[in-house]
């Protein structure tokens, strides 16, 4: 029988060896698996680590892709550590959009580069008035934020479809659900001439840093570190019960409304239909992996996105179906995730079932 | 008349990472016996009973039960032979009722109706009274231990395992309790009992098994010893003597009039008319758990705001419709009775523990910028100065002992130096070596001019500590006496709602103080 006993303080080493052993383990799994479907294993999975490094095309999509990714959960690992569960981060990010959207066009589309700012506050704005709603039902009448934030995303959608389709269609898009393109000025600067790297990463790794000061530096982080769990902790900090719930959420909603702002002054360019990409969803999943850590999440944003780009890269050179490419992506995290467990706990080999593992005395 | 014994334990080992909680310990029980099991926290006393109870494998030793060596592999296995077990922490469904939390501990399905009876049943018999219909999460601690124990009386046990049953009952309670439990020894229940209350053990338990860092140090009869004997045996030295200081009344420091306070769960309301306590004065306030020590406690503190401001002074300052910080800021301070979770953050450092009743104080954040190595300093010094036993300030605050994270958390509101003091159960599950080094801190506090208030359900504390007390029933607080003006009946006739004027002290028992 095996059981799991906490330990009480998590060494670096294993923390470190337990991030190998999950790529090692990954690595297995890759092989049998493509061995399995006929493919040849090591080429497959040289593909798929090399590609993504390989140009500096591939570098930049990565990053591009990781962006947003970091962006958002930072957010939400924020939300996640006082146990505050915003899991509509994918509604507020399109809320973002739009509202960036609502500002170019409020400003009649300007050729000028001081617009920029004022479409990312708009963005940030947008995902924070979304993420208030949950807020707002959490600290009114208890409604589980879990369940709210979830159930915006299908209404940001829906009303993403809305914009795109009817109110802010573009009339010369020939049919397609789609605004009109941002001005050249209001786009994101290039950083890196030949590639996609754009201005807005920069926004990303300042966010961060200011995270990971605020998380571990300041009384704010320090109230936001406390988990909602321990609400009495909380009072007798002096601090108020509701504010944790209202500061987790905007903060994670104005994030992911950036992050959706972001988009479209970069990638995007203008407003569609597609916008919906589940970076709101694949967040959550960043936040995990890097811990709940600012300077974790930012890696583990980094590794979500080279998962991405070296599963289009396997797509394109060997065939492999989609659904056998994100199989093998969502390995990578599986095993990350279950190695991690493995640093906060450890397993007891008991000779028959216990209940308790430590002596409460 | 020797008879077999019922359980028999032989060279029992167990294990921990770093610890050897259990090394090679013998116990036995005969039916009918009452049988104290002591030691100081962290001796291997739960351990050995979670043995017992199924809840733990041993690493070596034989069990035998009624002759027969056994396996016991799981609490429904100890349950099945007849062992039952009244833990110290509850583990009672919040949101059920109850008698639905009862329901669910007995083996088959009991109709509704039969339950309540059965129910009642046991209650009377045994002087516990439940409402069945109540909600677990409206009820006191000393209110959510009676259905524990009514619960493992109902299955009719063999073998009774009491892990300190009587910390959170008045005295009377107590009584009525030790009544039971002499009956149903006489009925030829075997009953293990472990208590920190030597005088209760002394009266009851026929035999005592005292452990010392997992191991057994003595077999004796607990009647035949004093207490201070067998104190000795459970610490390995003396306990310092508790020693009274003279201490100077100086001018008012806190002062409660008229203030009112609703209580959750339809209790009634906290009322106190008025409290007023001098600078080196120690006020106790005695009461059984769930008459409204927390809403006394958080009214006091901050966390739950008065009626009006004037409720509440410190100094000359109305403080009722302030936070917590606002009134730290005057000087004084707070510990509530709950050390996880209330009074630290169990998934916190001690560091950062060391902050959480700290946040106004500037040597450690200015502005909202926390300076962490001196926060780090200020753990490692409230750690060295009150004898705070762990493996660094690093550690969690859920990995450190009972007694040693009350230490921390006394010694954080202590090294303040406060001017008043307000604290809610100084030493609740606290073995006795700690609690009579906060006794002795505290009382040091008092001498320097600090006022400080008590709220303590343990009479024995009171007594010895305070200048004055006075009672809480049903949220009212009584006006404060003299202490040399209680007794422990008087005492007990307050906490269960008699007048206090009622119990003269002429045939009242003389007072009894511990140590």
């Amino acid at each position: 029988m095996i059981r799991l006993v906490p330990r009480t303080r998590p060494s670096l080493w294993l923390q470190a060896g337990a991030s190998v052993a999950a790529v090692l383990l990954t690595l297995l799994f890759g092989v049998i698996m493509f061995a399995l479907l006929g493919q040849p294993p090591f080429e497959v999975l040289s593909v798929f680590l090399t590609s993504p490094l390989s140009s500096a095309f591939d570098i930049s999509d990565l990053l591009v892709k990781a962006g947003p990714l970091i962006l958002i959960a930072l957010g939400l690992a924020v939300g996640y550590r006082a146990n505050i569960w915003n899991i509509g981060a994918e509604g507020q990010f399109l809320l973002g959009s739009i509202f960036g959207m609502g500002a170019v066009l409020a400003l009649g589309n300007p050729s000028t580069a001081w617009a920029v700012p004022v479409i990312l506050v708009a963005g940030a704005i947008g995902g924070m008035l979304w993420a208030s709603i949950p807020a707002a039902l959490r600290t009114a009448f208890n409604a589980s934020e879990l369940l709210t934030s979830l159930m915006l995303v299908y209404v940001a959608q829906q009303v993403l479809y809305l914009m795109v389709n009817q109110v802010w269609k573009n009339p010369l898009s020939f049919g397609w659900p789609e605004t009109v393109e941002l001005e050249d000025a209001l786009q994101l600067p290039v950083m890196v001439d030949g590639t996609d790297i754009h201005a807005g990463l920069i926004v990303v790794l300042v966010v961060a840093a200011v995270l990971a000061i605020l998380t571990f530096r300041t009384t704010f982080g320090y109230r936001m570190r406390m988990a909602e769990l321990t609400p009495k902790a909380l009072r007798f900090a002096g601090f108020g019960e509701n504010a944790t719930i209202w500061i987790s959420l905007l903060l994670s909603g104005g994030l992911a409304g950036l992050a959706g702002a972001i988009e479209l002054s970069s990638t995007f360019g203008k407003l569609n239909d597609q916008f919906s990409l589940g970076y709101g969803f694949t967040a959550i999943i960043v936040a995990f992996l890097g811990r709940l850590n600012p300077i974790g999440i930012v890696l583990g944003g980094l590794l979500v996105g080279f998962t991405f780009v070296g599963g289009d890269w396997i797509r394109v050179t060997h065939g492999v179906n989609d659904a056998a490419a994100d199989v093998f992506q969502a390995s990578l995290l599986f095993f990350v995730l279950a190695c991690d467990l493995l640093t906060k706990y450890r397993l007891h080999w008991a000779r028959r079932p216990t209940r308790q593992g430590m002596p409460a005395e | 008349m020797p008879e077999a014994p019922l359980l028999d334990l032989k060279g029992i080992t167990r294990r921990f990472p770093g610890v050897l909680a259990n090394d090679h310990v013998d116990f036995s029980i005969t039916p009918g016996e009452i049988h104290a099991l002591l030691g100081e926290n962290g001796a291997g006393k739960s351990t050995l009973m979670k043995i017992i109870a199924g809840l733990l494998a041993p690493d070596e030793g034989e069990i035998r039960w009624q002759g027969q060596p056994v396996t016991i592999r799981s609490p429904i296995a100890a349950r099945d032979l007849g062992i039952g077990m009244v833990h110290q922490h509850f583990a009672l469904f919040e949101g059920l009722s109850v008698a639905e939390n009862i329901a669910l501990s007995l083996p088959k399905a009991v109709p509704g109706a039969a339950l309540t009876k059965r129910l009642n049943a046991v209650a009377e018999q045994y002087g516990l009274e439940l409402d069945p219909d109540t909600h677990v999460f409206s009820l006191s601690a000393g209110e959510k231990q009676r259905i524990e124990i009514v619960r493992t009386l109902l299955q009719d046990p063999k073998l009774l395992i009491l892990d300190e049953p009587t910390s959170v009952l008045t005295p009377g309670e107590s009584r009525q309790l030790f009544d039971t439990l002499r009956r149903l020894s006489d009925s030829g229940t075997a009953i293990v009992f472990i208590s920190h209350k030597l005088q209760e053990v002394r009266e009851l338990c026929d035999h005592a098994t005292i452990l010392r860092g997992g191991k057994v140090v003595a077999d004796c009869r607990p009647s035949e010893l004093k207490a201070e004997q067998i104190a000795e045996l459970m610490l390995g030295e003396r306990p310092p003597a508790g020693e009274r200081i003279e201490r100077p009344l100086g001018e008012t420091r806190l002062q409660v009039s008229g203030l009112k306070l609703i209580r959750p769960g339809g209790a009634k309301p906290l009322e106190v008319e008025e409290l007023a306590l001098r600078s080196g004065e120690i006020v106790g306030v005695a009461g059984v758990a769930g008459n409204g020590q927390e809403a006394l406690y958080r009214a006091l503190s901050g966390e739950d705001l008065a009626n009006r401001s004037e409720a509440i002074l410190f100094g000359d300052v109305p403080v009722g419709r302030r936070g917590p910080n606002a009134r730290r800021g005057l000087g004084v301070a707070f510990l509530p009775e709950e050390r996880l979770g209330h009074a630290a953050v169990p998934n916190f450092t001690l560091t950062d523990n060391a902050l959480l009743s700290n946040l106004i104080d500037r040597q450690l954040q200015r502005r909202g910028w926390i300076f962490r190595w001196r926060l780090a300093r200020r753990a490692q010094s409230i750690s060295d100065d009150h004898d705070v036993r762990h493996s660094g300030i690093d550690q969690l605050a859920s990995g450190l002992s009972g007694g040693n994270l009350q230490k921390f958390v006394v010694g954080r509101e202590l090294d303040k130096r406060p001017t008043c003091l307000v604290i809610d159960q100084p030493t609740w599950g606290v073995d006795p070596g700690a609690a009579n080094r906060i006794r002795g801190e505290l009382q040091r506090l008092a001498a320097e001019g600090a006022a400080i208030l008590i709220i303590s359900q343990d009479l024995d504390e009171l007594l010895e500590m305070c200048d004055r007390l006075a009672v809480l029933h049903e949220g009212h607080l009584s006006a404060t006496r003299p202490v040399e003006d209680w007794t422990i009946r008087s005492l007990g006739l307050a906490m269960t709602g008699a007048e206090p004027s009622e119990a003269q002290p002429t045939d009242a028992a003389p007072l009894q103080v511990a140590q």
